[in-house]
């Protein structure tokens, strides 16, 4: 039989401990890190889609010149953190709000182009917020009509 | 037992001098299998870490691929007029998306511009869609779909350590848009309310109408005008300095002016609440004093393009970004034999639609309270300024299909 020492046993021990602390700080690294990137890239996904869809919408709502396109900017906004133009109370992204969304009509007047644009919006993550800076964001022709209800 | 060594360690152990041997043996085998472990949890991990950051990095770009190919498709489909210049300016588009370079929906997180997009068109969504070449290869065309494909080159980070995983990737998306005819009654507040006379009644033949030809809106006393395209027709028994309709909006100076500059009629609140074929308009005779022509020069003062007095000259401004599309209106289309009724309480029958391009506004208010107004005819009504359709019994939209 092979004679294996007490103090050898506790310098396995110690390797061991030594060791798993090691391995399991990689784990931890590794498994936060997938953790953080996955939902920065799910996040983003979801908010590509909701600025998408919003211009979409914007490139069909009638705009009403009386109000500056004010009712119009409030719609789309509502389309790109709601997924409903009038509204709702559950962000289609965590924490996104109507004021991390821009509605630019090209040019104002009359406009030919939409951009919907989301803005200073942050990602929350387990140790390093990530805050996008104008993207994503979306341009669209616009085609709908311009209309005058105060008129 | 002993002599030649045996192959199973168990029966070594037994011989006395090599147990330290054995141990070192056993050390080493451990180590063996940890560096067997450690590659195949390594791939595990990267495979890990790739599903995370690979996988997560294709999603974002192929939705901006998505995106860019449905503004391009949307932006191009209102471009197909039934001419080569309209299949060429929605090629610019399809390929560049709206508004050409200035902002471009980019991929990569919004950092990068799509430069491989294709473009393909169909006369219908379930047609063949021929090549941009091939579409270009007549200098007229009744296409009104296009296809958009967009495709773009991710290098994958984590993944390709695998066996079998090929990197970079090809993505790509596709989306298709289309002119697609309204149901019959029209009631999103679109019209202007002016008609024009029909010289013929088939709205599959555009009325009698030719394209790039000056149509009346409004005739001049005693029913005279000088737009090219009526030169010689007569529109019968018609009441005088015919073409305005109530589209709604009334009679009256002010909501005739208001309606000409912003539209908002027919809407649901309004009688008649749509406007279709077989609609009896309301068409009040007299020269409705200068508001009429006012707001007629104002709303084609709403566009900067002032100059260009040709469709083909006009719709190259819409390209480049010049005009906005304001000159361009839609307007009912009566049947000049089914006006009836005496006085303010004439009527008229609605047979289709089609676009117009106003005059520039110091050319319309020229016409003065008594003159004839003129319109260069498009083609079929189309809400979005031009259409590839022949079918003036309906407006066309253009929507994405797919």
């Amino acid at each position: 039989m092979v004679v294996i020492s007490v103090r050898d046993k506790r310098r396995e021990r110690g390797h061991a401990v030594v060791e798993l602390a090691f391995v399991w700080s990689f784990l931890w690294l590794l498994a936060t890190g997938v953790y953080q990137f996955g939902n920065a890239f799910y996040v983003y996904s979801r908010l590509e889609t909701a600025a998408s869809n919003a211009a979409m919408l914007a490139s069909r709502l009638n705009y009403d010149v009386s109000d500056s396109g004010a009712s119009f900017k409030t719609k789309v906004k509502n389309m790109a953190v709601y997924g409903d133009p009038n509204g709702g109370t559950t962000p289609l992204a965590p924490n996104l709000t109507t004021a991390n969304v821009d509605v630019n009509p090209i040019p104002s007047s009359f406009p030919t182009g939409v951009t919907v644009t989301i803005q200073n919006y942050t990602i929350t993550n387990l140790f390093h917020d990530i805050t996008l800076t104008n993207k994503p964001r979306v341009t669209v022709a616009y085609m709908g009509s311009v209309v005058c209800s105060g008129c | 037992m002993g002599g030649r060594p045996m192959p199973d360690d168990t029966r070594r152990l037994h011989h006395p001098g090599a147990r330290q041997i054995a141990a070192g043996q056993s050390r080493n085998a451990e180590r063996g299998f940890s560096v067997v472990m450690v590659a195949v949890m390594a791939n595990v991990m990267l495979a890990g870490v790739g599903l995370a950051v690979d996988i997560g990095r294709t999603f974002v770009v192929h939705s901006e691929l998505q995106a860019f190919s449905d503004a391009a498709a949307l932006a191009a489909v209102r471009d197909l007029d039934g001419t080569r210049t309209g299949i060429q300016n929605a090629h610019t588009l399809a390929t560049q998306g709206p508004l050409g370079t200035s902002s471009p929906n980019g991929i990569n997180f919004a950092s990068t511009q799509v430069t491989t997009a294709t473009d393909t068109y169909a006369t219908g969504f379930a047609a063949t869609y021929d090549s941009y070449a091939t579409a270009t290869t007549s200098s007229t065309n009744q296409y009104r779909f296009v296809k958009v494909v967009a495709s773009a080159s991710l290098p994958l980070y984590f993944l390709r350590v695998l066996p079998g995983v090929t990197s970079p990737v090809t993505l790509q998306s596709s989306a298709t848009a289309g002119q697609q005819a309204q149901t019959p009654n029209f009631s999103n507040g679109g019209l202007v309310p002016f008609s024009a006379d029909a010289h013929n009644t088939t709205a599959a033949n555009e009325f009698g109408f030719t394209r790039g030809s000056d149509y009346t809106l409004r005739w001049g006393n005693g029913n005279t005008t000088t737009c090219g395209g009526d030169s010689g027709f007569n529109p019968g028994n018609v009441p005088s300095q015919h073409g305005p309709v109530d589209l709604g909006q009334g009679t009256g100076e002010s909501n005739l002016g208001s309606a000409i500059q912003y539209g908002g009629y027919p809407n649901a609140s309004s009688t008649p609440s749509s406007v279709g074929v077989g609609t009896s308009l309301l068409t009040p005779p007299g020269n409705r004093g200068n508001a009429l022509v006012d707001s007629l020069a104002s709303r084609s003062n709403q566009d900067p393009d002032q100059t260009d007095t040709t469709w083909d000259t006009y719709k190259a401004a819409l390209a480049a970004g010049t005009a906005n599309g304001r000159r361009v209106v839609t307007a009912p289309i009566l049947d000049p034999a089914t006006y009836s009724g005496t006085g303010s309480n004439v009527n008229g029958t609605v047979i289709g639609f089609a676009n117009f391009l106003l005059a520039p506004a110091t050319t319309v208010s020229a016409a003065g309270n008594s003159g004839p107004i003129c319109a260069t005819y498009i083609g079929p009504g189309s809400l979005d300024g031009s259409s590839g359709g022949t079918n003036g019994a309906s407006i066309y939209v253009s929507m994405l299909f797919q």
